[in-house]
């Protein structure tokens, strides 16, 4: 865990200067949001918590309630 | 909003999609145990079957020239319309990267490297993505050409070196699976690799060429694409006949027994550097896409900062799509030949056919020739 937190640090020390030095609030606000989302899923991979994949979603659609499947 | 700056050119255009046709091969176990000895046959299907799919491609490429998908979606469906369409396009994208990634993870894991964690085989896999991505399509796209040189250099050499191993008999008997047999295996062929070229949409307008020669470029890179996928399945078949259908990576397999002379053994490391090289190609191609749509629906002119948090997040789902490789496979044979048709053929026809009915390539035409006049 500590390792993924030193490797999200790394990146946020390679990309935010340059999202900074850009200057435009909208590359910074969407930036932010999905290194903030990419880090709480990468952390809840490391935290081995279930993470239910939306392909599964899709299997448990198809087989259960349309019946489509091979 | 003009995100990418370089422009390639109609080869590099066609050697991509032959390279990412024949990197491929990879998941012919989708399709070889349900039709066995025909699944030569099925290739010829799905080529087949794809035609019209290919022709909303490029009719959808010839209407709006100048537009990649996320942008026509813009055009034809609104702004609202358009990023709820494209939304899905995005997601699509994301899995198809991830699942490349998945499948190069395990191949690498299970044949050379085996020792190995696959995280930090895909990890490192990623970053060097990533580089290539961070240099724009031209990078991405210049060594189409070579991978396939070296893939069909290789593939030729197989063939010539396996031909006293190669068995007549294993095509034998012809249609002679159940009917269901061939609809699955030709679905499957149609939505995994050939659907899949509608990611090319998102790139087309950045190719230097005229829209007379788009037909002759796409469809040129398909039917070589495909006849190279075609050509590994016979060889393949040809050597392992029945068995074929047993293995989860046959050419890898094929490539394992072919002895030439009693000294020279073990050709199977060809293949994995070569599909090692192959699915480099492809996850880079996926990878650029995915950041590219994912910038143009955000309206940002750069994808370059989201690369690094991009590749983490794939890799991380690349874990989660999946609990085992069976249950992967399950769901390629039994979903994907229902899911994939959405986005490979059912939202481009519908935007094909509403761009039509609105008028706007007409529209499209007019004001680039009104452009031109200025």
């Amino acid at each position: 865990m500590i390792i993924l937190i030193i490797v999200f640090i790394i990146m946020l020390m390679i990309d935010l200067p340059s999202v900074i030095r850009n200057g435009k609030k909208k590359i910074l606000i969407a930036y932010g949001l999905i290194f903030t989302f990419s880090f709480t899923i990468c952390l809840l991979l490391a935290l081995e918590i279930n993470i239910k994949s939306p392909l599964m979603f899709v299997d448990e659609f198809y087989k259960n309630i349309l019946h489509f499947s091979y | 909003m003009n995100i990418e700056k370089s422009r390639i050119s109609p080869l590099q255009f066609m050697f991509a999609i032959m390279c990412f046709i024949r990197s491929s091969s990879l998941l012919s176990s989708f399709f070889t145990p349900i039709v066995n000895q025909d699944s030569w046959l099925v290739i010829i299907f799905g080529m087949i079957v794809s035609l019209p799919v290919l022709w909303i491609y490029i009719s959808l490429s010839k209407a709006f020239p100048k537009s990649n998908l996320i942008e026509i979606n813009d055009l034809v469906f609104g702004r609202i319309g358009g990023k709820i369409i494209s939304a899905f396009y995005l997601w699509f994208f994301f899995t198809l990267t991830a699942l490349n990634l998945r499948d190069l993870g395990i191949f690498v894991g299970k044949s050379t490297m085996s020792k190995t964690p696959p995280v930090l085989i895909i990890i490192v896999f990623i970053l060097l993505c990533a580089w290539a991505v961070y240099y724009g399509l031209e990078v991405v796209t210049r060594y189409g050409i070579v991978f396939i040189l070296i893939s069909s250099a290789i593939l030729l050499l197989s063939f010539l070196v396996s031909i006293n191993i190669m068995h007549r008999e294993s095509f034998l008997p012809i249609l002679n699976q159940p009917l269901k047999s061939y609809i699955q295996g030709t679905n499957i062929i149609t939505m995994i690799p050939f659907g899949e070229l509608v990611v090319f949409l998102m790139i087309v307008p950045y190719v230097d060429f005229k829209q007379k020669k788009l037909v002759r470029y796409f469809m040129g890179g398909f039917l070589l694409g495909g006849l190279l996928l075609l050509a590994v399945i016979l060889r393949d078949l040809a050597i392992l006949g029945n068995t074929l259908k047993y293995f989860s990576l046959p050419s890898f397999e094929t490539l394992r027994i072919i002895r030439l002379f009693d000294s020279l053994g073990h050709m199977e490391i060809l293949f994995a550097i070569l599909l090692i090289i192959l699915l480099f190609f492809k996850v880079t191609l996926l990878f650029y896409i995915s950041l590219l749509a994912l910038s143009y629906w955000l309206k940002i002119e750069t994808f370059r900062p989201f690369i690094l948090p991009v590749a983490a997040l794939l890799v991380a789902y690349s874990f989660i799509m999946f609990e085992s490789s069976m249950q992967q496979t399950a769901f390629a044979r039994e979903i994907i030949p229902f899911f994939w048709p959405i986005f490979e053929m059912l939202l481009p026809f519908i935007t094909l056919i509403v761009a039509y009915i609105r008028e706007l390539p007409k529209k499209n035409r007019e004001k680039e020739k009104e452009d031109v006049k200025v």
